[in-house]
């Protein structure tokens, strides 16, 4: 399993839109957790 | 030749929203429908297209060390460019004044739906970041300043608007509810700034 073992990386998270994306997902996360955060549409 | 290039760099490699996420705050938060969008976008184009090339002249007959030969040649040791951000400010915020007097005029409905993002777009990151990348890339004439203006607005307008035709589309279909809303729009703006990155590294 040295050096990834058999994934290899392609660096997709480290791109400058992937930022745009994990926000969305700990909102995700968030109004999982909070369900008075959902919006209406 | 130079300035069509200019312009469709403007546009699609170096987008002020999906290249540089400059001015995300009024993308997100005015991109429920496609009209208010387009009118948001229009204002958007109009304000760059007026204050780049302001700018631009301030810059190269007043705030750039030498600027001020033109008066007298023994001013050119002053270098004014530490004024450079309030100045750049100074004519944005009155230009923005401007069009929303325009805007408050001709098209009411337009104005209420804004409501505070049309006079906050005196704070629009895009706006200060064009005249910025304009002090940065030094152009040589007004031309090319005032179309990379026009072409930067172009990018910010169809950001918003397709992110807005997104929105009103998505409304109907089976999202998480967690994840409606913001959530979604900022998935789908990260999905597009990809799309976006294809486009990086062509020369026109």
């Amino acid at each position: 399993m040295s050096e990834g073992g058999f994934y290899e990386n392609n660096n997709l998270m480290i791109l400058p839109p992937m930022a745009l994306i994990t926000v969305g997902i700990i909102i995700w996360i968030q109004r999982s957790r909070n369900q008075a955060l959902f919006e209406e549409n | 030749m130079e300035y069509l290039s200019i312009f469709v760099k403007g546009i699609f490699v170096e987008n002020m929203i999906f290249a540089y996420f400059l001015g995300m705050c009024s993308y997100l938060a005015v991109s429920k429908t496609v009209k208010t969008a387009n009118g948001l976008g229009l204002a958007v184009i109009f304000v760059l297209g007026i204050t780049v090339p302001i700018n631009y002249l301030l810059e190269n007959y007043v705030l750039k060390e030498g600027a001020l030969q033109w008066i007298d040649p023994a001013y050119a040791s002053i270098d004014l460019s530490f004024l450079s951000f309030i100045m750049f400010i100074a004519v944005i915020a009155s230009m923005v004044q401007l069009v929303e007097m325009i805007v408050e005029k001709f098209a009411p409905a337009l104005y209420g739906a804004l409501g505070i993002f049309l006079p906050l777009i005196a704070v629009n990151c895009s706006i200060l970041g064009g005249a910025l990348f304009m002090q940065d890339r030094q152009y040589p004439s007004i031309g090319e300043a005032t179309v990379f203006g026009l072409g930067s607005g172009v990018g910010w307008w169809l950001a918003i608007v397709a992110i807005a035709a997104i929105r009103e589309k998505i409304r109907y279909s089976n999202v998480p509810a967690p994840l409606k809303g913001l959530g979604i729009t900022f998935i789908i703006t990260g999905l597009m700034g990809i799309a976006f990155m294809s486009f990086m590294g062509i020369e026109i």
